[in-house]
């Protein structure tokens, strides 16, 4: 009964995966089974954004040390991966905002076409979910400065695996997005 | 009997045997079962009917054997059908590789265009096919989802804009055939119904070449009125006529009007009243069509219907 | 050995009945007892709604060229009806009663988590509300209830409708996703410790199991709706064929998430038989082992079948061949399940009560419904009838004649466990008699309609095709039983709700958890259970000496 906060997480991001699915389907459906040309593949740039990629799958890994150390009872080493983290999703999030304004400036928009429509609903998302868990992530900062409350301890259980699942997410949306059109 | 014959009659005359065997051993197994739950719910309801109210029966829960036995006899039935079913869908739709279709039909919002690529015949609404022959048609939509349904001659198959699909016609009978939209398009979705006439082989030849022919330039002057009218007041803008400059087909292609025996996707007759009524207001004939009011006077009403009525 | 066990719960969750805030309790309440009667509220007015809404279409079609409302109008209340009764009515229904009787079942005190309950019910609430607005606002959403595109784009449906109907579904979307993740987590944490999950009563199994349903489900609508609403509002091309989208995407997005919809709709009734059956035909439920099991393939199935409600899309036969088949499989299970419920009533000495009555009607008019659909699985067939009277004929046997009637069975048990009070069983059987009658009369035809060639969705028809009208004023006719059934059952409830409570803790003498506290519940369901080591753990209770078999 102790963790079923981390159940609810559990359940939850399988819940959100099906979502992401759903729309990674409807951009690969575009590229590959109807005979529209793939406009937007053509204007990433999958080596500046893999850069990118690597910033928010290092903030899971600072993610894990954190928690080790907050389970050693090193509160201290806990909040500067915290902080960490929430740097590097921050990082990783403005890379993504100023691709969005580098696509803008060579016209490449929501109402494009539909790879532009599938590009930015797509990335759209993931990044909302990555202010999300970035929102949760400052919550449970600024908290832990506070006594440590079992509500915290849930709280960071559950936002962890949250955070990963984002990760795997943008993961999955690189490839299909940024990779397969090299392959 | 009669009763069957007429339901037939009006409409649902299936010339594809091969469906009507699966509706027919269908309705047999359906039945069987549906009489089957029908009676035991309703003879235990009766025989275990509790006498005392705190009678208790033997507290027995299950039968693994019966369970079994339900499982295997329900995978039989299922089997069977589903041979019967891939056997006759594959009857029914044998397309070929790379289709030339007999004729093509466009759904539009609240009408039918038909071309017939072979003999480059462009018409509407009124849909001509000759009889005992398999008729490859091709179907796809200029707006939004409609639907082909014509039951006596096929299969039903989706109009979808973007794509092409293919589906046979056949007719048995020199006669008409009703069919309807049957995919939700809008408003006037149920006024947008089908008439197919089979004709004879002969008759079929006939109706082509007539339709071939260039459009008559009968010179009364009403008739001379009308024609200018129609140019003038924007018609041209969304109405074709064959031999003539205009060949738009945001409405009805209107070369032989005067030739069909129901206009309106079926909705009326073709006679100069129901015309006058439609050219005086189409909003009133049928609510929320793609056709404006013109707003004009009776004058002008006479001379288009001079006009477009004796387009033969 | 003790006879009762103290349950471990932490109350420091629950909400203080007695705060003086009078009615407003309801509206800050997270108490699942509270929310689940809010639900059958909420679910019961837009029943009502959305009656009101089919008599107005089955007064439009009662004859040929009738003119009582515009084309505009009839598209918007046929889709308006569809969606109320599938969205706001019926799974507003389940959800409620699966809300209240979950954490009893299970002999917990609550739900694992009790403010997103609270939040789900709000979200389905305020959805159902939004949607309605539109009303108000210029025109109700038109494009049907599956709302395919393009029609349902900017180009065809100009009126704010179609948004309301995105973002309306878009919130009670959550609200069941929020609704899903409670029942799985409290079945999986909250179950009295002694129950295994094998020990469940049927009704909280298929709730877990449709748990997971919702879970799955919704996410996929979700997607899609939010993408039409990008298109409509951002110009966006998903689904717009004419600027390089797709028409049939959405199809696929829809039927991927509607057909597990169904059984989503099913799965809870299913539950209900599989609880009102044993207890009134005073035996155990035959073959639980089987009618568990096939909940879970039908689960597993429901996701694989979608593609049945596009067979007329143009699809090659390899696919649609492939749809037939698990679509005829699904048909399996349903029918074991069909088979063990009247396996129950074999040998059982059965108390005719309106509740058993209803289930009975369920039986059969279910299964009329079933064998619809298992003729549609025959790709043959569904060439010719799919987007015919016949599906409206199919629709309604499952959701009525399901659904629907299952519903009426758990009202009618559970009635005195809610209120404290017993519904009179008199005016129920004149609410069962005129709504099964009238519902066989409305739509048994319907069938026939349908292969006489009515397409569905059409606001009227032309008078010279002979029998449509006949069949379409039988058919309205009987509607106006359905309506009088209806009246009898408000009625009911009214009068019901204005006696004294009287209803003792477990009037029919059932077995499962939530009859071994008071009726109804006091704000804590339980200060102890009895111990649970079968599946009818009031039954060894009752009878020490003869008690069911020992699974822990
Ligand atoms: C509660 C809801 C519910 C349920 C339970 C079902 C159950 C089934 N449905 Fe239905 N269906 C709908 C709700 C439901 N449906 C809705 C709402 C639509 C229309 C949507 C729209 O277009 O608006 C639809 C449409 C629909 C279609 C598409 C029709 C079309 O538009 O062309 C198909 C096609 O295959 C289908 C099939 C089935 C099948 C095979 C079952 C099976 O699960 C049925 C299984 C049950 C039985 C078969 C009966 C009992 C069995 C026995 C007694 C055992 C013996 C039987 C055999 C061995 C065959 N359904
Ligand atoms: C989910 C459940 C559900 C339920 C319960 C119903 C219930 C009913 N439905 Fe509906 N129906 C659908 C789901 C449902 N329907 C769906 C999904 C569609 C497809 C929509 C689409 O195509 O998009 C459909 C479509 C549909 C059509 C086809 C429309 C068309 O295609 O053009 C018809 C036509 O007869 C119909 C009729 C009825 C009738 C007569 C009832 C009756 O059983 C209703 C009985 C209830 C009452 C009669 C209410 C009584 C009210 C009172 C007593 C009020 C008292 C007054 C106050 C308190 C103010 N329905
Ligand atoms: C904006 C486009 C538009 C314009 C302009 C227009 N029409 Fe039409 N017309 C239509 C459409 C669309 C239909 C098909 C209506 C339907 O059946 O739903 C139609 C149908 C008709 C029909 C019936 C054809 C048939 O076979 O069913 C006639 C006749 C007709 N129009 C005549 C005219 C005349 C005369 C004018 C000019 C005064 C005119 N139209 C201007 C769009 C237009
Ligand atoms: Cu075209 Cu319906
Ligand atoms: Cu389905």
């Amino acid at each position: 009964m102790k963790d079923k906060g981390k159940l609810l997480v559990l359940f939850l991001i399988a819940s959100e995966a099906f979502f992401f699915i759903a729309l990674i389907i409807a951009y690969v459906y575009y590229r590959n089974f109807t005979n529209a040309t793939d406009t937007v593949a053509a204007n990433l740039d999958a080596m500046r954004t893999g850069i990118f990629t690597l910033f928010l799958v290092g903030s899971s890994v600072t993610l894990i040390f954190g928690k080790r150390a907050l389970k050693k009872g090193n509160n201290q080493t806990f909040k500067l991966f915290m902080a960490l983290t929430i740097l590097l999703g921050a990082v990783f999030m403005v890379g993504q905002i100023t691709e969005y304004i580098g696509l803008y400036h060579k016209q490449i928009t929501l109402n494009k076409d539909v790879f532009g429509s599938s590009f930015f609903t797509l990335t759209g998302f993931h990044g909302l979910h990555v202010i999300l868990g970035i929102i949760a992530l400052s919550i449970l900062f600024g908290v832990s400065f506070t006594k440590m409350k079992p509500v915290t301890l849930a709280g960071i259980e559950g936002v962890d695996t949250y955070w990963h699942f984002v990760d795997v997410v943008w993961i999955f949306v690189f490839y299909f997005v940024y990779i397969t059109p090299l392959l | 009997m009669l009763m069957i014959k007429n339901f037939t009659s009006i409409f649902w005359t299936n010339t594809d045997a091969s469906t009507n065997q699966l509706y027919t051993y269908f309705g047999i197994a359906a039945g069987c079962i549906l009489f089957l739950v029908i009676f035991f719910t309703y003879y235990f309801s009766k025989k275990y009917r509790a006498k005392q109210p705190d009678e208790l029966p033997e507290q027995k829960e299950i039968n693994h054997k019966f369970e079994l036995f339900i499982l295997i006899l329900a995978i039989c039935i299922t089997a069977f059908f589903l041979i019967m079913s891939i056997n006759t869908m594959q009857q029914i739709q044998d397309i070929p590789e790379n289709p030339k279709p007999d004729l093509v039909i466009t759904g539009h919002q609240w009408w039918w265009e038909a071309k017939y690529p072979q003999s480059g015949v462009l018409t509407a609404n009124e849909i001509h096919i000759p009889v005992g022959k398999r008729i490859l048609l091709e179907v796809n939509s200029a707006d939004v989802i409609h639907s082909w349904w014509v039951p006596a001659l096929g299969r039903k198959i989706d109009m979808i804009p973007g794509l092409k699909n293919y589906i046979w016609l056949y007719a048995d009978k020199p006669r008409e055939y009703l069919g309807a939209c049957s995919e939700f398009c809008g408003i006037e979705h149920a006024r947008m119904r089908i008439r197919v006439v089979a004709d004879t082989e002969e008759d079929f030849k006939k109706w082509t070449e007539s339709q071939l022919e260039p459009v008559i330039t009968q010179a009364t002057p009403l008739f001379d009125k009308g024609k200018a009218l129609f140019e003038q007041k924007t018609c041209t803008n969304c109405h074709g006529i064959n031999g003539t400059p205009f060949s738009e087909n945001i409405g009805p292609n209107l070369t032989h009007f005067g030739s069909r025996k129901r206009f309106l996707s079926d909705m009326k007759p073709v006679t100069r009243e129901n015309l006058k009524e439609w050219l005086t207001n189409p909003q009133n004939v049928k609510p929320g069509v793609k056709m404006p009011n013109f707003i004009f006077n009776p004058d002008e009403i006479e001379a288009l219907t001079e006009y477009i009525y004796n387009l033969k | 050995m003790s006879l009762f066990i103290d349950i471990p719960e932490d109350d420091d969750q629950l909400p203080a009945l007695n705060t003086g805030r009078g009615k407003l309790i309801w509206i800050s309440s997270v108490d699942h007892k509270q929310l689940g009667i809010m639900y059958l509220w909420l679910a019961l007015f837009f029943f009502l709604i959305g009656g009101i809404e089919a008599m107005i279409i089955r007064a439009q079609l009662a004859s040929a060229d009738n003119d009582l409302i515009s084309p505009e109008l009839y598209n918007q209340i046929f889709t308006m009806h569809g969606t109320t009764m599938i969205f706001l009515a019926l799974m507003p229904a389940l959800i409620g009663l699966a809300t209240y009787l979950l954490p009893l079942m299970i002999g917990a005190n609550e739900m694992a988590f009790p403010r997103l309950n609270a939040f789900s019910f709000w979200m389905t609430c305020m959805g159902g509300f939004l949607m309605y607005f539109s009303f108000f606002s210029g025109g109700a959403p038109d494009a049907g209830w599956f709302n395919y595109a393009p029609l349902s784009e900017n180009n065809y449906s100009s009126t704010a409708g179609v948004d309301y109907y995105l973002v309306g579904l878009i919130l009670t979307g959550m609200g069941s996703i929020g609704a899903g993740l409670n029942f799985v987590t409290t079945v999986l944490t909250l179950r009295s410790p002694q129950m295994k999950l094998n020990m469940l009563p049927l009704f909280a199994w298929m709730i877990f199991i449709n748990g997971f349903l919702l879970l799955a489900a919704f996410p996929l609508l979700n997607a899609g709706l939010f993408m039409m609403l990008i298109d409509r509002q951002f110009d966006a091309h998903f689904f717009i064929p004419s600027t390089g989208g797709s028409a049939i995407l959405w199809q696929h997005f829809f039927w991927a998430f509607g057909h597990p919809e169904v059984y989503i709709l099913a799965l809870p009734a299913f539950g209900i038989i599989s609880e009102v059956i044993p207890v009134f035909s005073r035996k155990p439920i035959f073959g639980y082992k089987f009618i568990a099991a096939s909940t879970v393939a039908i689960a597993l199935l429901a996701f694989g079948v979608w593609i049945h409600h596009m067979f007329a899309a143009g699809m090659s036969n390899t696919v649609n061949g492939f749809f037939a088949a698990s679509s005829m499989l699904i048909g399996i299970p349903t029918g074991i399940k069909v088979i063990n419920w009247i396996g129950t009533m074999y040998k059982g000495s059965i108390r005719m009560t309106v509740s058993m009555m209803f289930t009975m009607a369920f039986l059969i008019d279910f299964t009329i419904g079933g064998l619809s659909g298992a003729s549609f699985a025959i790709v043959p067939i569904d060439w010719q009838l799919t987007d015919t009277y016949y599906v409206v004929a199919h629709i309604h046997y499952v959701f009525l004649g399901g659904t629907a009637f299952g519903i009426f069975a758990g009202i009618f048990y559970w009635f005195p466990k809610i209120s404290g009070r017993h519904l009179s069983e008199k005016l129920g059987k004149w609410h069962l008699w005129l709504f099964v009658l009238g519902f066989n009369m409305t739509f048994l035809l319907q069938h026939v309609l349908g292969i006489l060639g009515m397409p569905r969705r059409v606001y009227t028809y032309p008078v010279d095709l002979s029998y449509w009208e006949v069949l379409n004023l039988i058919s309205s006719l009987g509607a106006i039983f359905m309506f009088a059934g209806i009246a009898a059952f408000l009625w009911n409830i009214y009068v019901t709700l204005k006696k004294p409570r009287q209803a003792d803790d477990n009037p029919w003498e059932a077995w499962t958890l939530e009859w071994a506290t008071t009726s109804p519940p006091q704000l804590q369901n339980f200060t102890s259970l009895p111990p649970v080591h079968s599946r009818r753990p009031l039954w060894d209770l009752k009878h020490p000496d003869n008690p069911d078999k020992k699974l822990n």
